[in-house]
């Protein structure tokens, strides 16, 4: 797998808490694909989610990856170009990635194509380790993930 | 989706028209991070402390970092202070921007959320996401990255960033600093409803500068304590309506850290322009209303980035990024002012340097009974008010205090009980 110089408009975005059990997924699966790219790929990126406003605006295309609840066995991976719905955030701490293409859009910068890497968790709890499926899924999203930005890559003519 | 980091949820209990009770049930476990840190070394406590926050990482640092350094009796001065205190504007600019454009200036808009604010006010909302991302360069320049930063260590940082790194970015802080004065004045137009609290204020006071991380803790009610006398004069309580502590003065009650608290009893310690805009605007005296607290965000941007500045212009790395130091059993606490206000470590490390107790007071326990006593006092004249309307009036209160809960993020359930 080399997959600097495959896409490179194109960023992956790992979003999610490393001590929230599966949230880690998202920091996990951007540090596997640094091990394997090497240091200094910037286009791999692991910022808060007010990250993506800058990221959408420029760059051609947005992988997020992320961790989420479904009715789907833990360690479920799909993918999407659906912005997946969030639950309404009081905190006044951080915005959520929805919020960030939200207003990405709303200022007319949401010029990226972004597609979502969702990997289902079980457990969320602060302290939490990830779940045993959801480590044994960080492997096959980086694969994904690897084969998404050559797509894109393709898509753009790249 | 995205973090998934607990719940908090507002009661209120009405009978008759009085508010008989007002419970913000708070989930939070910083023991979980005290519990951590023991048969760790010294040495990593700073890594393993900034992530209790994503936001305010700078703060537990440092504070874990001044701690640490006082057990072993090692002074950190010169250019790697003014270091540390560049890289805490960073977080302040970061925190503050995102804080008061994307999430509080909504309620006072009207908007439901930045979204909306973002439509009707592009302008203001990408001043607000530039300003930001220069704090977040700040961070990542002294840091290593803009999310828990690597480089900060006992004694000083693991390396120094050089003198043209840092002046490459001076334009664009000065330019941010234009551009926060302007946030100054529009934040200043904003409605504030009238509301003015009895309060206690509680913040760090250094005899000169505008306070980050030294200095002795202070109040507008006489209390003035170096911070090893931090235990004697505060105590957290368990509250049975809620996992989370409250931080309570022993003699006094609940009281206010952060932001008003910080500029009420340093307004006279800001930079030159921070001061002239906070007097331009009406800031000259005492802030009471809290409402107002998103003005005093904006002035302490103003603040953060004219010390940016001149830390960056004055700057010379020094021959060594860190002061070394040996390993001997020891106590030490250390108190920084995080953008959400005080907080507080205490760290005891035996002759190794393995931590046999930690203690971290994060500013939201301690905020979190002034902001019960807050809806106490502002719910009664708004119960006519529909559940919608009294959510968001309890929410955008609550907003005020920037509140970290569980240095993380949150969902709040309103729960109105009139029955």
């Amino acid at each position: 797998l080399s997959p600097e110089g495959t896409a490179p408009d194109t960023v992956v975005f790992g979003v999610g808490d490393p001590c929230r059990g599966d949230d880690a997924v998202g920091p996990l699966v951007a540090g596997e694909l640094r091990r394997i790219a090497g240091p200094g790929a910037s286009w791999i990126r692991t910022e808060e989610p007010s990250g993506l406003i800058d990221a959408v605006a420029s760059h051609r295309a947005v992988i997020v990856v992320d961790a989420c609840t479904s009715r789907a066995p833990a360690g479920t991976i799909r993918i999407t170009d659906e912005i997946p719905q969030e639950r309404d955030l009081l905190s006044s701490h951080g915005i959520s990635v929805s919020s960030a293409l939200g207003i990405a859009s709303a200022l007319g910068k949401l010029n990226a194509r972004v597609r979502f890497v969702l990997v289902t968790g079980k457990s969320f709890g602060l302290g939490d380790e990830p779940s045993p499926e959801v480590l044994a899924a960080v492997p096959e999203a980086v694969v994904k993930i690897i084969a998404e930005r050559s797509v894109l890559a393709k898509h753009d003519g790249n | 989706m995205a973090r998934v980091e607990g719940e908090g949820g507002l009661s209120l209990r009405i009978r008759d028209d009085r508010l008989e009770e007002v419970t913000l049930r708070i989930f939070e476990p910083p023991r979980f991070f005290e519990a951590l840190l023991r048969g760790r070394r010294l040495e990593e406590a700073p890594d393993i402390t900034a992530r209790i926050c994503g936001i305010c990482p700078v703060a537990y640092q440092i504070s874990s970092v001044t701690a640490m350094e006082k057990a072993l009796g090692i002074q950190v001065g010169g250019c790697l202070r003014e270091l540390r205190r560049l890289i805490y504007c960073g977080e302040w600019i970061e925190s503050h921007c995102l804080h008061l454009h994307l999430l509080h200036a909504p309620d006072f808009l009207g908007f439901d959320d930045s979204i909306q604010l973002a439509r009707k006010f592009p302008a203001e909302v990408e001043r607000g996401l530039r300003l930001k991302k220069l704090g977040n360069r700040l961070m990542a320049a002294v840091g290593g990255r803009e999310v828990h930063p690597i480089n900060m260590r006992v004694g000083g940082f693991y390396s120094l960033p050089s003198r043209s790194d840092l002046l490459a970015l001076r334009d664009d802080l000065r330019k941010g600093l234009d551009e926060s004065i302007e946030v100054v004045r529009w934040v200043s137009k904003l409605s504030f409803p009238d509301f003015e609290p009895e309060t206690e204020f509680v913040a760090m006071q250094h005899p000169t500068e505008y306070p980050l991380f030294e200095g002795a803790i202070v109040s507008n009610r006489g209390l003035s304590i170096p911070i090893e006398q931090y235990e004697e004069a505060f105590v957290e309580v368990q509250e049975e309506h809620s996992t989370s502590l409250h931080s309570k003065r022993r003699t006094t009650g609940c009281y206010q850290v952060g932001p008003v608290a910080r500029f009420n009893l340093n307004r006279d310690r800001l930079t030159p322009m921070a001061k002239q805009v906070a007097e331009e605007v009406g800031l000259g005296g005492q802030v009471l209303n809290p409402f107002k607290s998103i003005i005093v965000r904006a002035v302490e941007t103003v603040f953060a980035f004219e010390e940016a500045v001149r830390i960056i212009e004055a700057y010379e790395p020094s021959s060594e990024p860190f002061v070394p130091y040996l390993v001997h059993a020891g106590e030490g606490c250390g108190c920084s002012e995080a953008p959400r206000g005080i907080c507080y470590h205490k760290y005891r490390f035996d002759e190794n340097g393995i931590i046999q107790s930690a203690r971290i007071v994060p500013p939201t326990s301690q905020n979190l009974a002034r902001i019960e006593q807050d809806l106490r006092e502002y719910v009664p004249p708004r119960m006519h008010l529909t559940d919608e309307r009294l959510r968001w009036e309890c929410e955008q209160a609550i907003r005020n205090y920037d509140p970290c809960i569980s240095c993380s993020v949150h969902f709040l359930k309103l729960e109105v009980d009139r029955a």
